[in-house]
């Protein structure tokens, strides 16, 4: 990959984590101005970076954080938690997008509008419209064409069918550019046809002169450019925008439907060849039955008719019927032409001009009618009305009262709800209306449908231009609209009046649009089509009117709603990275770092050969001399793999912080989740461990923390209710501790209630009646590490995922530690574990027990000592030993095995003395041998199952040997 | 040169850059009835098509290769 | 083979910006200073010139107002190599004749994708 994105994304990982933890700070402190400095220079060193790449949607999310960020530093605005809940969305959205430029070194193609949305709403906080991207942008937007322009019809017709054909493959929409260079530019070094011959996915260019020529043609000055270039591109806005930004005061930039390429041409002769077809055409038509029309019209262009209009024609229909998303008001002006010869797309700017002041009032009144006869109908319920009718019994009603308001409308094009239509074709209006709408009164909950309308047009009316004295009262009605349909459905506006208000006095809608977006679930396929005015050089602030923007927006909200715990699982992912935090270092990749640790190992490993081999020398080839070279050249090599080794070990070693860090993050969203009031308090996190161990830690760590905040905190109301203060404690504490390293989980919650434990156990049958009388209170505790144990009667989303306490138990042990468990019943738990610091090369002791060797982990032994077999005493079943005073239990460590071998008869016994469960336990064995240096490697398969294995352990003249879990032995 | 002035008709070869432009529009000027052979012409500066658009001289031959091929014959035809 | 003559009173800018350009395929002339630009455009007939903004003296708006004002130069293009937040100096440059503006530090891919784009054929 580029090393430069490289670098990039590494920089941008790091400048992420540093803004997330100033936004946690400044929750607690959020008038902070050290962090808001660091925040915002961590941000605005991200998008000058970021403006080195094609990735304009992660530039534009970042520069409005950016934004807003400086007016908070100035202290304009105070950040709620709601904003920073916010901003972290919107970065942990910039850090996928990290993650995909890693992977594909490119955004996805829904990049822009999620960075649309998100600027937006950031931008909200401090009631910006969207500033443009960079200070030098003008305000250039892109507004969809709704027929082709004049300059397109230039091109012939096999220009043009050529041109389709081409595209096809590529985005239904093209972007169309016309770009008019100022006079003087050849005097900026500008070559116009050339840049735009140059702009990425140029399809077709064509030039207009910008005044008529002089008669005197000698009076031209050569050096002066008098011409426009209107050009088509199937690339992007934002690629074509950057390649022309040196001149884009000069440009207008437009998408158009590549639908409005069509327009038949030759000499129309009026024929009844065409008659049954134009029928039946026209009816698949109404029904937008695009598939039978594109059957219908293949059959009709294979019958030659002499008849070139018509053959001219049907070929484009052809093309059209097979859109993604055929242009019905082309389609349908196609047909008509097909009756006599005359194509009329009807000129946007007429339709534009009905759409007009004085019209606004009946599409209003319109509205109403709908939500009155909604009511009426009872699909729409009323306050206080009963509804008595059953739905399907108004639903004519309904029909017919939607279509008489729609006929009180004078040629407005909101039949077709907002995309505009042959004003003068209303039944064509009518029908098309009719389908919409006894579709929608089909569907399950008509009601919310037609409230969703509702609001979907109050959305596509204000994405329109409206003279400046219309203004207000557009936005002033659209809003009294949306909150009656709210009030009858009982639904909140929230701050509907203020935002309508300031979009008032700020002359800008974008905020509402916001607000209204949230509302409702898009219902209507059709956008609205802004209308491109003759001058197409309009100066004034246009909102962007992407089609796809009102779809993506609700995709988004719906996508966002189906994903709660989609941030969560971002934070969670984007913690797993290993950071230093000291001054000078070095950044290695693991997988290096790890193969050195195997190559270490293994010569640990293969030096322990050297003592066999010269034991070998010295007793099978009886070379004493060369014994002694070989064992004083083994200390050599074994100091020296000693120390690599030890370095390697602090080369392996990570603060604990770098799975602390998570933590904050995750207790901030539980606890909001959960309701709860938590404050998190870290210690110790720069205590260091292995990698490996810290890294096994992590999701034990996880559950633990979570399981506390879910069962074992309280709301705050039931803590004040207990006497307790009102912001519970979750303490994450880490202890170094010899060559251990200690973990505690501390919280102040409800504690755990040992009786409900022990009957729960004996419920699931874990202990025995026996036992459920002799257990202790504090023994019971740890029965909640025992396989099938879970006293939450609903499995909360938050811990219950099958990853129980004795998961984490299996997982600490594997790794090598231990776990243990207080509590005191309304006071809190605390949860204790124990990891060794490293988890690599382990030191073991052979030990000999009925002919078989097996291994132990010194870190278990406490001492080894030989005792002569009269000490020890035998009371009943068992055996104890006086050690230095202590009475210590014994046990014979073949019947632990139960390996039937022969128990060895001697006068004196080799005992091992053990730790287990801070009790001192003597281990009988057979022999003591030496201890050795060995990668424990884990078992695997059938031996898995045996729990009293731990291990094994690859010794230095090739043979196994297996390492013993006294834990599980000594139960 | 990137045009070659002959006695009625004008040779373009390669590109020709800005600074063809004046003395292109004397040419021009001077032979109303003028000739332009395209055939060798890759890259034009917009100063040069504008006037080529501006005089519509006579195409003897088109360009061959190029972006320009298809933006002459549309506009010069 | 097209030639840019650039001008930086950072050598090392200049260094960087002169291999990256080289290694593409162009000739290249530094010049420390506008003055010196002044006095070795007119045997060196650089296609492009790309100059820095900030320069002891003469800056380099005024680099490009006095070249635009020669026969030679005045249709070439001209870049100003900025800062991020130098927009009015942008404004400035283009109404003293600049086709464009690069953003200090450039990327070696920015720097030759922009000087395809204003160079002519």
């Amino acid at each position: 990959m580029d090393s430069m994105l490289n670098a990039f994304i590494t920089e941008s990982r790091d400048s992420l984590e540093v803004i997330s933890n100033c936004f946690l700070a400044l929750e607690n402190d959020p008038q902070n101005a050290n962090t808001l400095d660091e925040l915002f220079r961590s941000v605005h060193t991200m998008k000058g970076s970021s403006g080195l790449f094609d990735i304009v949607p992660f530039t534009k999310v970042v520069h409005a954080a950016e934004d807003v960020l400086d007016q908070v530093r100035d202290g304009e605005v105070t950040l709620t938690s709601e904003h920073i809940d916010l901003f972290l969305d919107s970065m942990d959205q910039v850090s996928a997008w990290l993650d995909a430029l890693e992977e594909d070194a490119e955004l996805e193609t829904n990049a822009s509008s999620i960075s649309d949305q998100l600027s937006s709403q950031l931008r909200a906080i401090i009631g910006s419209t969207g500033a443009p991207m960079t200070a030098e942008e003008d305000m250039v937007t892109v507004v969809e064409l709704t027929a082709a322009p004049n300059w397109l019809m230039q091109l012939s017709h096999e220009a043009r069918i050529g041109l389709f054909r081409q595209l096809q493959q590529a985005d239904q929409h093209l972007l169309v550019v016309a770009y008019t260079p100022d006079e003087s530019c050849f005097f900026n070094g500008d070559d116009p046809i050339r840049l735009m011959q140059l702009m990425p996915g140029m399809e077709t260019l064509v030039l207009e002169t910008t005044s008529d020529l002089p008669d005197d043609l000698s009076t031209l000055d050569p050096f002066l450019c008098q011409l426009k270039c209107h050009a088509l591109s199937s690339g992007d806005y934002d690629t074509c925008h950057n390649h022309l930004k040196y001149v884009s005061d000069q440009c207008e930039f437009f998408t158009m439907d590549r639908s409005f390429l069509a327009v038949p041409e030759g000499d129309y002769a009026p024929t009844d060849a065409y008659k049954l077809f134009i029928d039946d055409v026209n009816f698949s038509a109404i029904n937008a039955d695009w598939d039978k029309l594109s059957r219908q019209v293949n059959e009709m262009a294979s019958i030659k008719a002499n008849a070139p209009y018509q053959q001219n024609l049907i070929e484009w229909l052809a093309f059209l019927a097979t859109e993604l998303e055929p242009n019905a008001r082309v389609i349908k002006a196609l047909l008509n032409a097909l009756k006599d010869g005359q194509f009329v797309l009807e000129n946007s700017q007429t339709v534009a001009q009905k759409v007009a002041a004085d019209q606004f009032t009946p599409i209003q009144a319109a509205m109403d009618d709908l939500i009155f006869a909604g009511q009426e109908s009872g699909v729409l319920e009323t306050a206080d009305a009963a509804n008595n009718a059953t739905q399907s019994g108004h639903t004519t009603n309904h029909v017919n009262v939607h279509n008489n308001s729609l006929d009180s409308l004078p040629n407005a094009p909101s039949s077709e709800f907002g995309s505009d239509t042959q004003a003068s074709d209303a039944d064509w209006n009518n029908d098309i209306a009719h389908d919409m709408v006894t579709e929608n009164t089909t569907v399950q909950n008509p009601d919310l449908h037609w409230a969703d309308a509702i609001i979907q047009v109050q959305s596509l009316i204000l994405n329109q231009e409206y003279p400046e004295q219309v203004f207000a009262g557009k936005i002033l009605s659209t809003v009294q609209t949306i909150k009656n349909v709210c009030a009858v459905l009982n639904k909140d506006v929230g701050d509907i009046d203020a935002i309508a208000q300031n979009a008032i006095k700020q002359n800008d809608v974008s905020v509402l649009l916001v607000l209204l977006d949230g509302m409702f679930k898009p219902v209507l396929d059709k956008t609205v089509a802004v209308c491109a005015n003759d001058s197409e050089k309009q100066k004034a602030p246009k909102r962007q009117t992407n089609p796809d923007i009102a779809q993506t927006l609700a995709a988004n909200t719906n996508a966002q709603e189906a994903n709660p715990a989609q941030p969560e699982k971002v934070a969670e992912k984007k913690a797993k990275k290993d950071t230093s935090s000291m001054q000078k270092t070095l950044r290695v990749d693991q997988y290096r770092i790890d193969a050195l640790m195997d190559l270490v190992g293994e010569l640990v490993v293969a030096k322990n050969a050297l003592p066999f081999l010269a034991k070998k020398a010295e007793e099978e080839f009886g070379v004493k001399a060369l014994a002694k070279e070989i064992q004083s050249q083994y200390s050599v090599i074994n100091r020296l793999s000693d120390e690599m080794q030890s370095a390697m070990m602090q080369v392996r070693m990570v603060p604990l912080s770098t799975v602390f860090q998570r933590f904050p993050r995750l207790v901030r969203d539980l606890s909001r989740k959960l309701g709860k009031n938590i404050n998190l308090v870290l210690e110790g996190e720069e205590t260091e461990a292995d990698k490996n161990v810290v890294e096994e830690l992590s999701d034990p760590l996880i559950h633990l923390v979570r399981n506390s905040l879910d069962h074992g905190l309280e709301t705050p109301e039931e803590r004040v209710a207990k006497g307790k203060s009102e912001q519970g404690t979750l303490t994450l504490r880490a202890i170094p501790h010899d060559d251990q390293v200690l973990i505690e989980i501390v919280d102040d919650g409800k504690g755990i209630d040992p009786d409900v434990i022990k009957r729960k156990a004996y419920e699931k049958g874990i202990i025995d009646e026996q036992r459920l009388d002799t257990i202790t209170d504090n023994e019971s505790l740890n029965l909640i590490f025992a396989a099938g144990f879970s006293t939450a009667e609903a499995i909360s989303d938050l811990s219950g995922r099958g990853v129980g306490m004795d998961v984490v138990r299996t997982v600490i042990q594997e790794a090598g530690g231990t776990v243990g468990i207080e509590s005191e019943l309304g006071k809190g738990t605390t949860i204790r574990l124990s990891l060794p610091l490293s988890m690599a090369v382990t030191r073991i002791m052979m030990i000999e027990s009925g002919t078989q060797c097996y291994g132990i982990n010194m870190q278990s032994i406490v001492e080894t000592v030989k005792v002569p077999s009269n000490t020890i005493h035998r009371i009943k079943q068992s055996e104890t030993l006086i050690l230095r005073g202590r009475v210590v239990p014994i046990f014979h460590l073949h019947d632990l095995l139960q390996t039937h071998s022969e128990r060895k008869e001697s006068d004196e016994l080799c005992v091992l003395v053990v730790m287990h469960h801070g009790e001192e336990i003597g281990l009988v064995v057979d022999e003591f041998h030496e201890g050795i240096d060995t990668i424990q490697k884990p078992l695997e398969g059938i031996m898995a199952s045996y729990p009293f294995y731990s291990g094994t352990a690859l010794l230095g003249d090739g043979r196994v040997l297996l390492v013993l879990n006294t834990e599980e032995l000594l139960v | 040169m990137s045009i070659e002035y002959k006695k009625t008709v004008a040779v373009f070869t390669d590109s020709c850059s800005i600074e063809d432009a004046e003395s292109l529009l004397t040419w021009l000027i001077d032979k109303p009835k003028a000739k332009v052979n395209l055939k060798g012409l890759e890259h034009a500066h917009t100063a040069v098509i504008q006037l080529l658009l501006a005089f519509k001289p006579t195409v003897t031959n088109w360009p061959q290769s190029g972006p320009l091929v298809q933006l002459l014959r549309q506009h010069l035809n | 083979m097209k030639r840019i003559l650039i001008v930086d009173d950072s050598p090392t800018m200049l260094m960087s910006m002169e291999g990256v350009l080289k290694r593409n395929g162009y000739a290249v002339e530094t010049a420390t200073s506008a003055k010196q630009a002044i006095s070795k455009a007119p045997n060196f007939k650089p296609d492009l010139m790309i100059t820095d903004l900030n320069m002891p003296e003469m800056n380099g708006i005024e680099l490009i107002k006095e070249l635009k004002r020669t026969p030679a130069m005045r249709f070439k293009p001209m870049l100003m190599l900025t800062t991020e937040s130098q927009q009015a100096k942008r404004d400035e440059a283009k109404r003293a004749g600049a086709t464009g503006w690069l953003v200090k530090p450039v990327q070696p891919d920015e720097l030759t994708g922009v000087v395809k784009k204003v160079l002519p054929a």
